[in-house]
């Protein structure tokens, strides 16, 4: 029988080295591949992923399971992933207030376009970093506008605008590869 | 926002996550992960080895006191006598500047870590009880050391023996101040195990 995520941590907790190993096993690829689309750099992707699991090990015991292991780390993951990039002076550029009503983003026409997952991929990573990180955490991670406002330290309405800026160059980029097939 | 996109992505998600991370990164964490190093224990396993350790220095101190004590009952009655330390008084009394001087040093460190195991300890008056009687043990040792300094032809060799003494007591006085404050950290179930493992000493 495998061992769930919480008996492998209550493992940790008693010293258990094998079960260290089992844990990062299990989250490694998924946290590797959150870090790598949002920093878009494997080297920055592989520190994160060192330094989040490191973190993690070295709180173990502090855990409180009030969530599951794998979104802990995620969360410490996704703080340390928008940091970096944070210091390579990601500027958020406001809309103005105007642009950004809901209607925008339904006009955008994708019923022509056919996804598929290796375009979506090579997509988000030539968008810049602002982009990127909003549309990763909201497309890929699961967060609501509200909480990447939080992670980011922006403002809801900041994060709604990079968002529809963000995936307006996705759909042209998209739309754009799919003209060149 | 886009239903469409995110419907897709949701779909798909798994092949998003394509990339494998290389091995070296897990080597890294391996290595700066104290709990995953080779000879490294758990907590709670340093834990025990710590209070073995201090069993045994409190079981050599004890039977030098009392080994002491038959040899010399003078020098017990003036310890007991002197009743609780202070710093100062405890370096005064050996002509050797060299020893005040250091001897000193270690005393302002021992009576720093009293303060701090005083306040950490606030909560826990049970543990501090045993602990400040497990420093008593050394210290009434340190003071049979010191009386026979005054008089013993080998001087050199008791101070010397007064200087690990008072290592003993800081090296103690540490052990203590970490085992309070993992003690006072929130793993509650673990630590009452620890409080039981001390008191086992």
């Amino acid at each position: 029988m495998i061992p769930t995520a919480d008996v492998l941590v209550e493992q940790c907790i008693k010293g258990d080295k094998t079960a260290y190993r089992l844990l990062y096993e299990r989250y490694a690829r998924a946290m590797y591949n959150t870090a790598l689309r949002i920093t878009n750099n494997t080297a920055d992707a592989e520190d994160v992923l060192q330094e989040s699991f490191t973190d993690a090990f070295m709180q173990i015991s502090s855990f409180r399971q009030q969530s599951t292991f794998g979104a802990w780390v995620k969360q410490i993951v996704v703080f340390k992933s928008i940091s970096l990039i944070k210091k390579r002076r990601l500027t958020l550029v406001e809309l103005e207030p105007e642009n950004l009503d809901m209607s925008q983003d339904e006009e955008m026409s994708e019923e022509e376009i056919d996804y598929n997952v290796n375009m979506i991929k090579m997509g988000l990573l030539s968008l810049p970093d602002g982009y990127r990180a909003v549309l990763s955490l909201y497309l890929l991670e699961g967060y609501d506008q509200e909480e990447i406002a939080d992670i980011m330290q922006v403002a809801p309405s900041t994060v709604r605008t990079q968002y529809i800026r963000g995936k307006q160059k996705l759909v042209a980029l998209l739309k754009k590869q799919k003209a060149h097939e | 926002m886009s239903k469409k996109l995110k419907q897709f992505i949701g779909e798909n998600r798994h092949s998003f996550d394509d990339a494998p991370p290389p091995e070296s990164v897990w080597d890294r964490i391996n290595t700066s992960v104290p709990a995953l190093q080779t000879g490294k224990r758990s907590p709670l396993k340093k834990i025990y080895r710590w209070s073995a350790a201090a069993a045994v220095f409190l079981a050599a101190a004890a039977c030098f006191y009392l080994f002491a004590w038959k040899g010399n009952k003078d020098d017990q009655e003036t310890a007991r006598r002197n009743g609780s330390y202070s710093a100062k008084e405890s370096v005064q009394g050996i002509n050797d500047p060299e020893y005040a001087i250091r001897a000193g040093r270690i005393y302002q460190v021992i009576e720093k870590k009293q303060e701090e195991l005083k306040t950490l300890s606030a909560d826990q008056p049970e543990l501090y009880d045993q602990f400040t009687q497990d420093l008593a043990t050394l210290d009434s040792s340190y003071r049979v050391l010191k009386e026979q300094a005054k008089k013993s032809p080998n001087r050199e060799i008791l101070i010397k023996a007064m200087m690990n003494n008072l290592q003993l007591q800081a090296e103690l006085l540490s052990k203590q101040l970490s085992i309070i404050s993992e003690y006072n950290s929130p793993k509650q179930e673990k630590d009452s195990h620890e409080k039981d493992n001390y008191r086992r000493l």
